[in-house]
């Protein structure tokens, strides 16, 4: 085979990729039901100040305070396009639900539309509502363990990276007995998600 | 000479008059003070009545008080007491001491004495109740009228009387034996085994053993040569018998019937762990919670999975009332109302 040919074979399957990595990131939207109303997700969001509203670490640590790509007890880490997936798919089912770990307050400076505020502190082991809250979220309880059968898949987020929120939310729900292949973390957090220009609700919610 | 009244300052009787307390005196100060004496007097008595009685026996060995100086007093202090001179004021009231420090450490040890006994019986108690309570990890055969009972607790009212010998010999065999004590070590998992294309919860030993216990077709061998007739609770809807609930269910019914803290914390523990292992889904519909039946339930397993004891499906028969008049009704597809 002539050197020409196979350069222009070279050339042939580089553009394909190139086209085809482009289709992929064009399809950054999202548009589905959440609590009877229709959810959109785009780019196009003007960039809020950031790292003042999501750049805050949570809680005290030693070292660098960045979470892992991995979470504990090898729970899934999606990035923005499974996220995606995971509201296009799951929360329109209702057989999944993105849930917020932060506290209200952190919640209101921004969230991802289309996702509920479920703070760590409220299942912490030991928490009065602790029970009623896993309850609510579809736990049955016997003699003081859980079954989660009933219960939705979770995505978990919190600011990002430098947040241990999240990580802390996942930790108690594993305690609880939450089975690890129900549960997921979106590890950029709004940091991310807002970096990449995708929009936010704020307020209260 | 008639005094003057005067009519303005009130007459102060003795009645009226209330003593301040510094002022007043206890009233039984004198009575306690003297009640005491009185005491020490009689005890002093006493004690002297009691010497007089140690030295009169020059010899009394089998005397359980003179023993009891022997060990309350050191080697020293007895050697003196033996060279006290005996008169004069001085020694007597020297003595007098000593044999009521002597009465003293003699009623403490009198004390100290039977209680130590009594703890001895207690433990001997509790080894005779122990060894009396019914064990399957013995090899001696369990009571029938227990194994009755255990069964009874999930035969439905239409159900046959249960063959009792098979039963027992079955609980006494030694694959139950070995599953039996495993769960009491709380060394086994409750997980879900793969049974003809559905996950099925079974109870399985983490010793390595689990492969060779087989329990389910011990059940089931029994249950085809009529040795055991099958409580209608595990029946399922092909008509076959659920060996692995009904396992579970002897297990936990036996542990139950021992009633021991031990067996009872993990016949509890079982229940839990089902439970909590469970992959039964329900549905809301009409705002109650329901489930559909799949191959291979028993409405024991249903229960198991939902109320943790297999025993529980009368909690499901009776609120499925309308389709459901007995367990063996129970049909693949089938929804269920599951209380809550």
């Amino acid at each position: 085979m002539p050197s020409w040919m196979t350069g222009a074979f070279a050339a042939l399957v580089f553009f394909t990729s190139i086209v085809a990595a482009q289709d992929q990131r064009a399809a950054v939207a999202a548009s589905f039901t959440f609590n009877g109303a229709t959810v959109t997700i785009h780019r196009d969001a003007p960039a809020p100040d950031i790292a003042a509203r999501f750049g805050a670490t949570h809680g005290a640590c030693d070292g660098p305070c960045i979470d892992p790509i991995q979470g504990p007890d090898g729970i899934a880490t999606l990035g923005e396009m499974e996220v995606l997936t995971f509201l296009g798919n799951k929360v329109q089912d209702s057989t999944g639900l993105m849930v917020d770990a932060r506290s209200p307050l952190n919640r209101a400076k921004g969230y991802i539309p289309g996702t509920v505020n479920l703070p760590h502190t409220a299942v912490v082991p030991g928490s009065t509502m602790r029970s009623e809250i896993l309850i609510a979220l579809g736990a049955r309880e016997f003699d003081g363990v859980y079954n989660f059968a009933d219960a939705p898949d979770l995505l978990v987020y919190d600011n990002g990276p430098l947040d241990s929120a999240g990580t802390l939310l996942v930790t108690y729900m594993l305690a609880a007995g939450f089975p690890p292949e129900k549960l997921s973390q979106y590890r950029g957090g709004m940091l991310v998600w807002a970096t990449l220009g995708l929009n936010i609700d704020e307020g209260q919610s | 000479m008639t005094k003057m009244e005067d009519p303005v300052t009130p007459t102060i009787t003795f009645d009226s008059y209330v003593l301040p307390e510094t002022v007043k005196q206890k009233p039984n100060t004198r009575a306690i003070v003297q009640a005491r004496y009185q005491a020490i007097v009689e005890r002093r008595a006493k004690a002297a009545a009691d010497r007089q009685s140690i030295e009169e026996q020059p010899e009394p060995k089998s005397t359980p008080l003179r023993q009891r100086l022997q060990i309350a007093l050191p080697a020293q202090g007895q050697a003196w007491l033996s060279r006290l001179p005996s008169g004069g004021p001085i020694t007597a009231v020297v003595a007098i001491g000593v044999v009521t420090f002597a009465l003293g450490v003699a009623l403490a040890l009198s004390i100290a004495g039977p209680q130590e006994v009594a703890g001895t019986r207690n433990n001997d108690a509790q080894s005779v109740t122990r060894q009396q309570s019914p064990d399957l990890t013995s090899t001696t055969a369990l009571h029938q009228q227990e194994i009755a009972t255990a069964l009874s607790a999930e035969a439905a009212p239409q159900d046959k009387p249960q063959p009792l010998m098979a039963a027992q010999s079955i609980l006494g065999s030694e694959t139950m034996l070995a599953l039996r004590a495993a769960v009491l070590a709380g060394s086994y998992t409750i997980a879900e085994k793969d049974a003809e294309g559905f996950g099925r919860l079974a109870l399985t030993l983490n010793n390595g053993e689990a492969s060779s216990l087989n329990a389910d077709a011990l059940l089931s061998a029994a249950a085809e040569q009529g040795a055991l007739t099958i409580p209608a609770s595990f029946s399922t809807p092909e008509g076959q018998m659920d060996a692995d609930t009904m396992l579970f269910s002897l297990i936990q019914s036996a542990l139950m019937q021992e009633a021991t803290f031990a067996s009872r914390e993990a016949a509890r523990q079982m229940s839990r762990r089902v439970f909590a292992a469970s992959n039964a889904t329900t549905q809301k519909i009409n705002g109650q919670r329901t489930y559909a039946v799949r191959p291979g339930d028993s409405l024991a397993y249903i229960a198991m999975q939902f109320y943790g004891r297999p025993d529980a499906y009368t909690r499901i028969l009776s609120a499925n009332a309308e389709v459901l008049t007995s367990p063996t009704e129970i049909r693949t597809g089938q929804r269920l109302t599951i209380p809550q």
